[in-house]
């Protein structure tokens, strides 16, 4: 029965390799039955247009294909949530850059309507171009979560939870799913933009008729991102392993004091070398703002990149302390 | 009333029941096409889309076994209720009672 067969092997098409061949057996014998009883019934024979009756009736290709197999998720339920929060935080940061940006340009570029009209189509473009690339790396940070964590990554916290959880402190060694989420989203976000976006951080000023981009940070910075990013990536595997684990455990404390002491190091490297800010005095004095603006600007760009630096060590060196002191009670 | 909604209770309702259905019928293996003229004949009328796929999943929840064979020169998949169908049927036919007669009560 040709028509039979082309229909099953549409059908087979459309599923999984794993089970086509299975599945196309058990339709064909199938078909084959029904449309025997049917001849019989009709009291004709079984033939090509009693066949056709009997598929249209049986129902498209695709969509028989479609009830054997499982619903399927880019981003499934459990992490729908999650990927919702980090896209609300990413979209609202670009949002206050995207202002601040247009403000600084709007600033310094002429004050005409069709500056003004260039200058607030030109950030309409990047906003909407920042938007499309950051959903776009997020869905894909999340698809890939969705494929690597286990089924079972969130039971636990479904089947345990109990109403007097609320006033119970929280386990030092326990694990919120959503922390390494997060810490992985961001860092990912992170990697993305200082490797392969790095013309987004920083600003372009108007002046004598041409855009004049000055980034953010500064070559010393740059020379130190390989560092960086060793520092992120092993950051995201870490947050893999405690996803995975739900737990902290010595081994996962030790990795995470070397990453700890990494970014100290980084860090105070960096403090000791030249500026990583780029935003500074001298590359603003092309700018149309006035020496004092100028000054003031450059002092108060270097000074928040110098204690971003401080912070970074002292705040770092602290948790490198907190985790050794975890992992010695814990012995 | 919208009848669209209507049809689409009426198939959230027979959802739960159709399990019940399958493994009560399967005490004797019986092929797709038999099983679904059997639970025809008691009422119980049934798509292929539906049937199909479920006899997949509770053959792989291990609540029933299959096995092929070859029968008027045809290939055909046999189900048979598993030993942990059989110990799951009486369980889920009490919980049936349970819910009939609560329901019994409620729309009385």
């Amino acid at each position: 029965m040709k028509l039979i067969d082309r229909y099953v092997s549409e059908v087979g098409k459309r599923l999984p390799a794993k089970t086509r061949a299975d599945i196309e057996n058990e339709l064909r014998s199938t078909l084959e039955d029904m449309l025997e009883d049917r001849a019989a019934q009709a009291g004709q024979p079984a033939d090509e247009a009693l066949a056709a009756d009997l598929l249209k009736e049986y129902g498209a290709p695709d969509k028989v294909a479609a009830t054997y197999q499982p619903a399927q998720y880019l981003i499934g339920p459990r992490l729908y949530p999650f990927f919702m929060m980090v896209l609300k935080i990413v979209v609202s940061v670009l949002t206050g850059v995207a202002v601040f940006g247009f403000a600084i340009r709007f600033g310094s570029g002429p004050a005409t309507t069709a500056a003004f009209i260039s200058q607030i189509g030109k950030s309409l473009l990047e906003y909407f171009g920042g938007l499309m690339s950051a959903f776009g790396n997020i869905v894909i940070v999340f698809a890939i979560l969705q494929r690597v964590l286990p089924e079972s990554e969130f039971e636990d916290e479904k089947n345990e939870w109990n109403p007097s959880d609320l006033m119970k402190e929280p386990e030092p060694d326990d694990i919120k799913a959503w922390e390494p989420i997060f810490t992985i989203a961001f860092t990912v976000a992170g990697l993305v933009i200082f490797n392969f976006y790095p013309n987004l951080l920083g600003f372009s000023f108007y002046t004598d008729n041409i855009w004049v981009f000055i980034p953010a940070f500064s070559d010393a910075f740059f020379r130190m991102l390989p560092f960086i990013n060793l520092a992120w990536i092993l950051q995201i595997g870490l947050q893999l392993l405690l996803l995975r684990q739900g737990r902290w455990t010595t081994a996962s404390r030790w990795f995470s004091l070397v990453i700890q002491l990494l970014g100290v190091g980084i860090a105070a490297s960096l403090l000791t070398g030249p500026s990583i800010i780029a935003f500074n005095a001298s590359a603003l004095v092309n700018s149309p703002m006035t020496p004092e603006t100028v000054a003031l600007l450059g002092t108060i760009f270097e000074q928040i990149g110098r204690w971003a630096l401080i912070i970074a060590v002292v705040a770092g060196g602290a948790d490198a302390v907190k985790t050794l002191v975890r992992i010695f009670k814990k012995k | 009333m919208d009848n669209t909604l209507y049809e689409n209770t009426i198939l959230e309702l027979r959802r739960g029941v159709i399990v019940l259905g399958v493994l009560s019928q399967l005490d004797e293996e019986q092929y797709g096409y038999s099983l679904l003229k059997l639970l025809s004949d008691k009422g119980l009328e049934l798509d292929q889309g539906t049937l199909y796929p479920l006899l997949r999943r509770l053959e792989g929840q291990g609540l029933l076994a299959s096995v092929w064979k070859i029968e008027e020169s045809r290939p055909r998949r046999y189900y048979v209720i598993s030993p942990d169908g059989r110990e799951l049927l009486p369980r889920l036919k009490e919980e049936w009672a349970r819910i009939v007669s609560m329901m019994e009560k409620m729309l009385a």
